[in-house]
């Protein structure tokens, strides 16, 4: 089935082609969710909500653009309406003097193969862990977080830098990257994929 | 691979690595995904409607074998009766020399008596006349309007029953003979619309004329004076004509009915079986050889390839099998049966529950390609010996299809031996798969095979009780031919068990 073919499809609530869609697109969502939610069980309840507001919104897509753009993009604001409901998690984002927190080595899991980073990315405060997400790998601006967010621009600023040198702590001491005077290099990139 | 970058490629990085992660979600989100967008569709309401119409059938068909058993003794019961009286000699006769009292059961009787389709209570005289009993005419009064008879009424009455009798007679069915009033019920059953409808009306009538004054007081039993009884006398030369007696007339029809029933041939040669089997459960482990190697490799150099047997400490769990089916036999010895049926299955894993999750990875088959791959779990379960026991379980529904054959014994006591092939749906569970490297448990149910194969083979003793049924008992060996998860897991589990199965049997 082409992707125009399970496009009409869908948009014509045909279920097999709706079924196509999801098994085609849910594995990377899936991915992205994971670095938002606590655990494997949030994540895929925020792909769950996220799908069918896809689902029920598919109309409105204008083949501008990637599709998978355009549904990560929903699925991204799912997690954050999720997220925005947990009284931590506004108290996490707003709180700028994180740098308290220390990451203890028995923190780090112990696993040997790919996603190693994802992981890491996890091991992050929940106010850290949403902005770096959405700063770093989602693309989008301080500005456009501060909106998602409700929170000040400069306050997302700050998150990000924090988060950025945790994670930076975390993938020096797990040995995927390597401090070396002004660069880092990867350890054992090649594994990660 | 080496790559370089600098700190202000941080975000690139980041971006390159994750940007490809991919984990694979559980079947559930689907099903809700696709619960929530097709609304008109449900997936599980299709099995479970299936599964509500075969137990429902199942059920039904069992009562309406009691209720048919209940309503033939009942028959038996009043044939018996209906010959003792006609052997008795208890008519009732319209030449009666003294008032008689009729009861409220006998008013019953009465109408009954009017029926086209049933015997009356028309007693020949001598001059073979056909008279309709007094008793009838008071009893008609009485239960109609439970009025006391007037002798101004006699003429409406006389009118009624003449009306009535001719037309009996033209339909040509009635029969001479007696009925007694202990069996109003039984006559009543029989009684016709269009009669009642008659009774009805003149009785209406009359009560509107003044004719029929009601007595609701003395309803209970009614004195009819013997003059009036004889003006209830009337004549029908076309109802002479027919002179069989009531009981040949009803041996004639039943020996009719007895030489022309039915023929059921599922009688003596179908019946059906519950049962329920109690069984200890354990599994087998296998996988590929690719598989071993990558458990070899994150196995801290242990020597050879890894058996998952010996590396994973299980113990076998209680099973239960629930079920009932029928059988047809189709020769002396054999017999074929077919039903449904609810498993329960379980093994115990012994391991420990760590304090806080840790990560772990699951090796897994790509669905698009052949290539194996890992997805990441979160764990808080390690496979050492720590005092923690989970029940890896799973819920089932099957439909057995099997033969029972039998090697020896008599009518009584039979050994049998028997088998069934059991396509089964999983209704869930609750299973412990093992990570990559074997450290660890991961729960998740989404690895289910949805659709599965068991097969099993029993012997038992079959032993024919008193009251007709059948009791069985025997061991049961139950083998699932198809691996506990989909192609998604790479492990490959069977399950199987031995218990003992009970059951009871009962012909149709």
């Amino acid at each position: 089935m082409t992707e125009e073919q399970m496009l009409a499809g869908s948009m014509n609530n045909n279920a097999s082609a709706q079924e196509v869609f999801y098994n085609r697109f849910s594995p990377r969502m899936l991915g992205v969710c994971y670095r938002f939610a606590k655990n494997r069980e949030d994540a895929e309840d925020m792909l769950q909500e996220g799908f069918i507001k896809v689902f029920t919104q598919l109309h409105q897509y204008r083949n501008e653009g990637a599709l998978e753009g355009w549904i990560r993009r929903i699925i991204v604001h799912t997690c954050i309406n999720i997220l925005k409901k947990n009284k931590k998690f506004s108290e996490s984002v707003d709180l700028i003097h994180a740098h308290s927190i220390h990451v203890k080595e028995d923190m780090i899991p112990s696993i040997m193969q790919a996603k190693q980073v994802v992981e890491c990315i996890r091991l992050l405060p929940l106010g850290y862990r949403t902005v770096l997400n959405l700063y770093a790998i989602e693309g989008y601006s301080h500005k456009e977080i501060s909106k998602m967010l409700e929170i000040e621009e400069s306050t997302s600023r700050s998150q990000y830098t924090r988060a950025k040198a945790m994670l930076e702590e975390i993938l020096v001491k797990k040995n995927i990257i390597q401090k070396q005077r002004s660069r880092i290099s990867i350890g054992n990139a090649a594994s990660l994929l | 691979m080496e790559k370089n970058y600098y700190d202000n490629h941080f975000e690139q990085f980041l971006k390159e690595t994750v940007d490809d992660f991919r984990m694979y979600p559980s079947r559930k989100v689907w099903t809700s995904i696709y619960n929530n967008i097709q609304p008109g569709r449900r997936w599980p309401s299709l099995p479970i409607m299936l599964l509500m119409l075969m137990t429902f059938s199942f059920l039904g068909s069992s009562n309406k074998y009691e209720i048919r058993k209940f309503e033939t003794a009942n028959q038996n019961i009043n044939l018996e009766r209906d010959k003792e009286n006609i052997a008795g000699n208890n008519p009732i006769h319209s030449d009666s020399k003294n008032a008689t009292n009729i009861s409220g059961n006998q008013a019953l009787f009465a109408e009954a008596a009017l029926s086209e389709n049933n015997s009356s209570n028309l007693v020949p005289d001598q001059e073979g006349q056909q008279t309709f009993s007094s008793n009838q005419t008071i009893a008609l009064a009485s239960a109609k309007g439970k009025a006391n008879l007037s002798s101004s009424l006699t003429e409406t009455l006389q009118n009624t029953n003449d009306a009535i009798t001719n037309e009996l007679a033209e339909n040509n069915s009635l029969k001479t003979g007696e009925i007694t009033a202990e069996e109003p019920t039984l006559i009543r059953n029989n009684i016709t619309k269009q009669s009642k409808a008659y009774i009805e009306k003149e009785t209406l009538i009359a009560l509107r004329d003044g004719n029929l004054k009601p007595d609701f007081n003395n309803y209970e039993e009614l004195t009819v004076p013997r003059d009036n009884r004889q003006l209830l006398s009337i004549r029908s030369p076309r109802v002479k004509k027919r002179s069989i007696t009531y009981l040949s007339d009803r041996e004639t029809i039943e020996d009719i009915a007895f030489h022309n029933k039915p023929v059921n041939k599922w009688k003596g040669r179908a019946g059906f079986t519950f049962y329920a089997t109690p069984s200890v459960g354990y599994r087998q482990l296998n996988s590929s050889l690719e598989t071993k190697n990558y458990a070899q490799s994150l196995s801290n150099g242990t020597s050879g390839l890894v058996s998952e047997n010996n590396q994973l400490e299980h113990a076998p769990g209680f099973n239960l099998e629930l079920g009932g089916n029928y059988f047809y036999r189709l020769t002396k010895n054999l017999r074929l049966k077919a039903g449904i049926q609810i498993n329960y299955t379980n093994y115990r894993i012994h391991a420990k529950e760590i304090d806080h999750p840790t990560m772990t990875m699951l090796l897994v088959n790509n669905p698009t390609s052949s290539s194996q791959e890992l997805v990441s779990f979160a764990s808080s379960l390690a496979n050492v010996n720590g005092g923690t026991h989970l029940n890896s379980s799973t819920f089932q529904f099957s439909l057995p299809i099997g033969a029972d054959l039998k090697l020896a014994g008599n009518e009584d006591l039979q050994w049998m031996i028997g088998g069934t092939i059991q396509p089964t749906l999983v209704m869930g569970g609750n299973p412990y798969l093992v990570s990559a490297d074997m450290k660890n448990y991961i729960n998740d149910p989404s690895m289910l095979r949805r659709l599965n194969i068991n097969s099993s083979i029993e012997t038992f003793l079959s032993y024919r009780m008193k009251n007709g049924a059948t009791l069985n008992a025997g061991p049961q060996f139950r083998y699932q031919l198809l691996s506990t998860y989909n192609k998604r897991y790479v492990y490959d589990e069977k399950l199987y068990n031995i218990g003992f199965k009970i059951g009871i049997s009962k012909n149709l």
